[in-house]
């Protein structure tokens, strides 16, 4: 088994180091390569270093040794400025710097590189959390994000090797949620996820009556997710009352993403707010767990009302899905909503329902609305079902306004038999839009509709240009000999056309074919 | 009833009739002004191409929330979008918004020169966000909105464009003392909050007294079109009041010896030289692409070039971005 596993980190860690090294080798430093400060520093080649930058690092590794503090600060900072570890690793060394300014200058340099990091500085980084300094405990509660995102870096690259914090480190951290300092505190919560440390439930709820207002928004989900619940509901109970807009608009945000009955409770006191936004935000939270018709209607209302948010109202509508019977019923008043995004999320629910078959007017509607989006719905479900579109469906589309429709028509047609088929293609070969005109015509000599030949005479006409390169392409790829003669007369009558050097090509190439000299 | 007591009289009633006149006009103009709501002030947003991709998409709408809501201009929240400049319709508003990077190219066609001149002309103004971006951020327009690097001077891209439109003028540096600068807020953001060496550098040298790199276009003496480093990314808040985007510092720093020792260091990267807004020259050398490293300074100081991201300083750029804005906005529809 032991072999096994290092057989498989072998693999693994080879697999991820040759993928990299050809991502990185494929254009160093290019615009399709991988950043470098994307990954750490260790596991990167390193730079070749010329005889003068190895110098100035070896004045500033020598600096960096001097009892002058102000001589170290300078030394960090211009390390830091340099990729190699001959550099950086004496800036992560000076992170336990008994000078703070030294360590502070250290801590910058090494949130400069970013992820491109060395993993040897995710350790010293986090400890500075605990930090007397206040301002090296915000910056390196700040850099969480950077470092762990370093950690993962190198555990995927070389398995095993970033292993987990020290104890000490984790304490620090946890801790930390508790600190003096309202924006170390803030940090932490914002990066809890990074850290995914084992923080008691009670120091979030403790948090939850914080004196700022951002730690009290950044806690909420956490407590609804770490804290005992009943302690969090009398918690929540009294922001519904006591809380502000932010508070309570939050609470509904993230009770709505707990089932309970306790969380339920606190849906239906936040569904009653006096402020339209919490209230529906609740009612979706409600309507979520529940998918009651009450509920349902609630929402309803505020949406006919416009008591709702745009981006609520989506949400709403595509939630819709689960009250089906509902959903039928006032398809009617849906389709009537005044705000184009409302009408495609309207739309989409329209077929995804299944309504399409049974209301072809409804369809029509949706192909002849202005907003492109909305027709575009339409559009995207009737080429997915191209045999089951009605003549007169098809009529319509020709019939169209706007282009979209008619060149989704075309493209259907490509998939579609028969004469009624054949009809359409020629009436669209006299569409206004050139792309449409090039499609169907490309289709109707594909499918040699009676009097093709001769509709690919008359293309050479066209007043668009690329009507009559497309007319000569095809011509050349369908030979025959009343084509030879259209381009001979094509010549004659066009000797200026760019078209004609590949013309005269195609004749003098096939002129033994037909043998006789044309020009 | 003597004579002059008759002209007295009709002299007194006359003058009571006028005073009455003024009287009823005086109380009762007000009350018709109370009652009706105040026009809308439309912004018009030039975005060349597809709208939902503009940059900063919260931006300007949220920067004309703070305007409704911290000043008496009402706005209107929803901009009027257009793209390109002989846009009929931009001759209906006096405010047109375009952050650079939303318009690929600056070659004004022949009738968008003629009509944006006809529209500047009238009193007409042009804010373009971004557009005076230093010479190693102009490769990719992009670059500009995500550093800020305080140039005076615009990109030739603009120079050009303006050319061809006011050929006898060119962008002038808004000077530390302009108004715009005090239209509604003055100076800075309270700065206590931000780290010692970080506080001191933008107090000092930054944002001296809330002001900013800025380049002004004038017509008939009035600042007709404005050009400054990338704001928006400072406007965007969420629906919690927080911002959407995070802004990092870069801030020279110096200490005992550095000087000497960047004087004489390596450097792999590019040299660039960037104007400062009294015409001097930094020299900038860099060791990343568009990431300046360190400067040489007019008075031969060097320092290096240090990058702080942290979410109090990051808060601290919303703020004095956001005010800035306000000021622009304020000062184009008071003057």
């Amino acid at each position: 088994m032991i072999a096994y596993n290092e057989l498989l980190k072998l693999s693994l860690t080879t697999i991820a180091c040759f993928a990299m090294a050809s991502m990185l080798a494929a254009k160093p430093n290019g615009e399709h390569s991988i950043p470098r400060s994307f990954l750490p520093v260790n596991i990167l080649p390193q730079p070749t270093l010329s005889p003068e930058e190895k110098a100035t690092i070896e004045r500033a590794r020598q600096d960096l040794k001097s009892s002058n503090t102000e001589h170290r600060v300078g030394a960090v900072m211009l390390l830091g400025k340099y990729e190699s570890l001959e550099a950086r690793m004496p800036v992560v060394e000076a992170l336990a710097d008994p000078e703070v300014r030294v360590r502070q200058a250290a801590l910058v340099s090494v949130g400069e590189w970013n992820r491109g990091a060395p993993f040897e500085a995710v350790v010293p980084v986090l400890r500075l959390v605990g930090d007397e300094d206040v301002g090296l405990r915000r910056t390196a509660s700040a850099a969480i994000p950077t470092m762990m995102a370093v950690k993962r870096s190198q555990e995927m690259i070389r398995p095993g090797t970033g292993q987990r914090l020290p104890a000490d480190v984790e304490q620090i951290l946890i801790a930390a949620y508790l600190d003096e300092d309202v924006i170390v505190r803030r940090n932490l919560l914002s990066h809890h996820y990074f850290l995914n440390l084992p923080v008691p439930g009670e120091t979030f709820l403790a948090l939850m009556d914080d004196e700022d207002g951002r730690v009290r928004l950044e806690v909420v989900g956490l407590a609804a997710r770490f804290a005992e619940p009943k302690a969090f509901a009398d918690k929540a109970a009294r922001w519904i009352v006591d809380g502000d807009r932010a508070m309570r608009l939050s609470l509904a945000r993230e009770v709505a993403n707990f089932h309970g009955m306790a969380q339920l409770e606190l849906l239906r006191q936040l569904a009653e707010d006096e402020d339209d936004e919490i209230a529906a935000e609740a009612l979706l939270g409600r309507f979520r767990q529940l998918g009651s018709r009450p509920v349902f209607l609630d929402l309803l209302k505020r949406l006919q009302d416009g008591r709702i948010k745009q981006e609520q109202a989506v949400r709403f509508i595509q939630m819709m899905r689960l009250r089906r019977e509902d959903a039928v019923a006032y398809m009617g008043k849906l389709t009537e909503l005044q705000d184009p995004i409302l009408r495609r999320e309207v739309a989409r629910l329209f077929f995804d329902l299944g309504f399409a078959p049974g209301n072809p007017e409804q369809v029509k509607s949706f192909l002849s609305d202005p907003s492109q989006e909305i027709r575009s719905v339409a559009i995207s479900h009737l080429e997915l079902r191209v045999n089951e579109n009605t003549p007169e469906l098809m009529d319509f589309m020709l019939a169209s306004e706007y282009p979209d429709v008619r060149l989704a028509l075309t493209q259907m047609l490509q998939e579609s038999e028969g004469d009624k088929a054949d009809e359409l293609l020629l009436d669209l070969l006299l569409d206004e839009q050139t792309a449409i005109r090039l499609l169907s015509l490309r289709e109707i000599v594909g499918r040699r509709v009676d009097g093709w030949q001769d509709i690919l005479g008359a293309s050479l006409e066209d007043p668009d240009f690329q009507m009559q390169r497309q007319a000569v392409e095809l011509m050349m790829r369908y030979p025959a000999p009343a084509h030879r003669d259209s381009l001979v007369e094509y010549v004659r009558e066009h000797p200026k056309s760019p078209l004609v050097p590949h013309i005269l090509k195609f004749l003098k190439f096939t002129r033994g074919q037909n043998g006789k000299e044309t020009l | 009833m003597s004579a002059r007591t008759i002209i007295t009289g009709l002299v007194l009633t006359a003058l009571w009739l006028t005073f009455a006149a003024r009287a009823q006009a005086t109380l009762v103009n007000p009350a018709e002004e109370q009652l009706r709501p105040p026009d809308k002030i439309k912004i018009v947003q030039l975005v060349q191409g597809n709208v939902l991709r503009r940059n900063y998409p919260d931006g300007l709408s949220s920067l004309i929330t703070e305007l409704n809501e911290k000043t008496t201009l009402p706005v209107d929240p929803d901009p009027l979008f257009i793209e390109t400049f002989n846009d009929p319709r931009i001759f209906q508003y006096s405010f047109i918004y375009v952050n650079y990077a939303d318009r690929e190219d600056w070659t004004l066609s022949g009738p968008e020169q003629e009509a944006l001149k006809a529209y500047l002309d009238r009193g007409g103004f042009l804010f373009i966000d971004a557009g005076i971006t230093a010479s190693f951020l102009r490769d990719s327009a992009q670059y500009g909105q995500f550093h800020s690097f305080a140039e005076w001077k615009v990109t030739p891209e603009l120079e050009e464009a303006f050319a061809g439109i006011y050929p006898d003028k060119s962008f002038l540096p808004l000077p530390r003392s302009h108004p715009l600068f005090r239209a509604y807020h003055s100076g800075l953001p309270d700065a206590t909050i931000l780290p010692d060496t970080v506080r001191d550098f933008v107090v000092n040298e930054k944002w001296p007294q809330g002001t900013y790199a800025a380049m002004g276009l004038y017509v008939e003496g009035r600042l007709a079109v404005l050009a400054m480093p990338i704001l928006a990314m400072g406007w965007g808040k969420n629906e919690f009041g927080q911002w959407t985007t995070f802004i990092g510092f870069r801030i020279r720093e110096g200490a005992e010896g550095l000087s000497e020792r960047l004087a004489e260091a390596a450097y792999s990267g590019t040299r660039f030289e960037v104007v400062r807004e009294d015409g001097r020259r930094d020299t900038i050398y860099t060791q990343e692409a568009a990431m300046p490293a360190w400067v040489q300074e007019p008075d031969d100081t060097w320092r290096v070039f240090r990058y702080y991201y942290t979410q109090e300083i990051s808060d601290y750029a919303h703020a004095f971005y956001t005010q800035l804005g306000v000021n622009v906005f304020v000062y184009v529809y008071t003057q």
